[in-house]
């Protein structure tokens, strides 16, 4: 059926086609213009036309940034070697406090906005989890070991919070708290399994503390509703549809990247759940051109949080080779599973998903939980056997 | 050989004038805007050689100078209805349509098909439209098209294949509607 269509859509356009006098007119106008504007000798620069003249004056306004930062990454990048080898390790490896105590600050230094710097705690909060149920997998998780990564874990989520809280813009920072929520309680399902499988060994005490911020992220998310000057709100829903289709190209670059690691269960989910994430945020484009705004801003806030679950059940199950997806079930019952097709629809799927509403998560660890919204891009970390994407 | 780069630019034109065009009318609502973008394009891409400039891939610098400039009719016309837009485009690839040869009953039936389609088409999301047009009707590979729109593959294949689903649903609905 597929290939009738591609045949029917390559007829579609075979009839399509300029006039002979449009044609010729277009001829006209354009070898007017050669005539009228020779080669020159001399190779005179323009500017590419593949460069706005908008981003033109960006890129020479931001050049003492770009020569600055040039700097910076060159130092980095200088031991890049290692930094790179270092991405993957696992606490007990001999490069892993290269990671935690180098290359994860750098970054932390760099990021230069509020809502950059809670994006990399949030990150860097996750990639402790994620050592923990690595480990546990390999069977290498001792109790000191537990101590360490829930305190790692604790210190960027702390962070990650503060910084939440500086975010000035409601949507972005509702957006960014109620995603990391919904990153938390896929996590939080994924230990659940790892400890059920493997044994209790990634301690009850780091699953307590991701519960609990699940949480504090869903209070910001829910808290932040309705702020925010009516003036701008177009603009910041307008930003937090760029961020979903961004969120929903990087899902579809980790899917794709991962295809050879997931079984066919697995594959299969990732692809409707992206599925999902895509329509609400067509969703949302839809009613944004309708001046919906806040249902604008909602749909992208749930395709978001759609993608931030997807990811961390992708990425749990290629790397950790679980059944993520089928685990997740309890919490896909309260997430928005099928692209509302209706206002009423969309307000259902957002007291399901737990939009300004509090996670379950702390009052039942072992699932349960519920999905917020919210925001952390994430891109494919290339080198990482546990590590997680990284977020620039 | 070296070709003169006038000659080399006058043979794109003669090359690829309809493509552009073609793809034009796929991605906004107006043939006449159609075909003053392909113009632009041309006259941008002379511009880059008057200057000293060196192309030695016409149709994807053609493409990715046109895609450009679409981009920005869109971030123009943004203020407009969805639903007047979605009219708009489907009526201007209509009437860019020059109209059929068909003469037999199966061949009515393909040309009805490819016209619903083309009504379908501007219906889609523009990132999946795009990445349809470029695919099917502009004869582009999966990587070609990442690279002239800064995408994965990944991207392209998941943009492809979802529009096409959804331009199939899109027609089918239209189609029952009929009957």
């Amino acid at each position: 059926m597929n290939k009738n269509y591609e045949k029917l859509i390559r007829a579609a356009g075979e009839d399509v086609r300029l006039t002979p006098e449009m044609r010729e007119r277009m001829r006209g106008a354009v070898m007017t213009h050669v005539r009228e504007n020779p080669r020159a000798r001399t190779g005179v620069p323009v500017p590419s036309p593949y460069v706005s003249q908008a981003a033109a004056i960006f890129a020479y306004v931001n050049r003492p940034w770009a020569r600055a930062l040039a700097l910076l990454l060159i130092v980095v990048l200088s031991g890049g070697t290692l930094s790179y080898a270092a991405e993957g390790t696992l606490p007990g490896d001999t490069l892993y406090p290269l990671k935690v105590d180098v290359t994860e600050p750098v970054r932390t230094y760099l990021a230069a906005t509020p809502f950059a710097k809670a994006s990399w705690e949030m990150t860097l909060a996750a990639r402790r989890i994620d050592e923990a149920a690595t480990l546990a997998v390999d069977g290498r998780f001792a109790s000191s070991t537990a101590l360490t990564l829930t305190a790692a874990f604790e210190s960027h989520a702390r962070s990650a919070l503060a910084d939440a809280a500086d975010e000035r813009d409601p949507a972005a920072r509702a957006a960014l708290s109620a995603t990391f929520a919904t990153r938390l309680s896929a996590y939080d399902a994924v230990l659940a399994h790892v400890d059920a499988r493997y044994g209790t060994t990634t301690d009850g005490t780091l699953r307590a503390a991701i519960a609990a911020r699940a949480v504090s992220f869903a209070d910001i998310a829910s808290s932040t509703e309705g702020e925010g000057e009516r003036a701008h709100a177009q603009a910041d829903a307008a930003h937090l549809g760029a961020r979903a289709s961004a969120a929903i190209d990087d899902s579809a670059n980790l899917i794709g990247n991962s295809r050879g690691q997931l079984d066919a269960a697995s594959a299969a989910s990732a692809e409707s759940d992206l599925e999902t994430a895509t329509n609400l945020a067509a969703k949302g484009n839809e009613l944004l051109n309708h001046h919906d705004t806040e249902g604008a801003q909602h749909a992208f806030q749930d395709s978001l949080s759609a993608t931030a679950r997807l990811d961390v059940l992708t990425h749990a199950a290629a790397n950790l080779k679980i059944p993520a997806f089928s685990l997740a079930t309890t919490s896909a019952s309260t997430t928005t599973s099928a692209a509302p097709e209706t206002r009423d629809g969309e307000q259902r799927a957002r007291s399901a998903s737990g939009n300004g509403g509090r996670s379950s998560a702390a009052s039942s660890p072992e699932g349960a939980s519920r999905d917020g919204t919210g925001e952390g891009r994430d891109l494919p970390n290339p080198g990482s056997g546990s590590g997680l994407p990284l977020n620039l | 050989m070296h070709r003169d780069p006038e000659q080399a630019f006058e043979k794109a034109f003669e090359e690829y004038a309809d493509a552009l065009f073609r793809h034009a009318s796929f991605r906004i609502a107006s043939r006449e805007r159609a075909a003053d973008l392909a113009q632009d394009t041309f006259i941008k891409a002379w511009n880059f050689v008057a200057g000293g400039g060196e192309v030695r891939h016409w149709k994807s610098f053609l493409y990715r100078i046109l895609n450009n400039l679409v981009v920005d009719e869109y971030r123009r016309v943004k203020e407009e209805s969805l639903d007047a837009l979605y009219e708009r485009d489907a009526a201007a690839v209509r009437g860019a349509a020059l109209g059929s040869r068909a003469e037999t009953e199966a061949a009515l039936d393909d040309e009805r098909d490819a016209q619903l389609i083309r009504e379908q088409l501007p219906r889609l999301p523009d990132q999946y439209r795009v990445a349809v047009t470029l695919r099917y009707i502009d004869g582009f590979s999966p990587k070609e098209i990442a690279a002239l729109l800064d995408v994965s593959e990944n991207v392209v294949s998941v943009r492809i294949h979802r529009g096409v689903a959804r331009l199939k649903r899109f027609c089918e609905a239209k189609r029952k509607n009929h009957e």
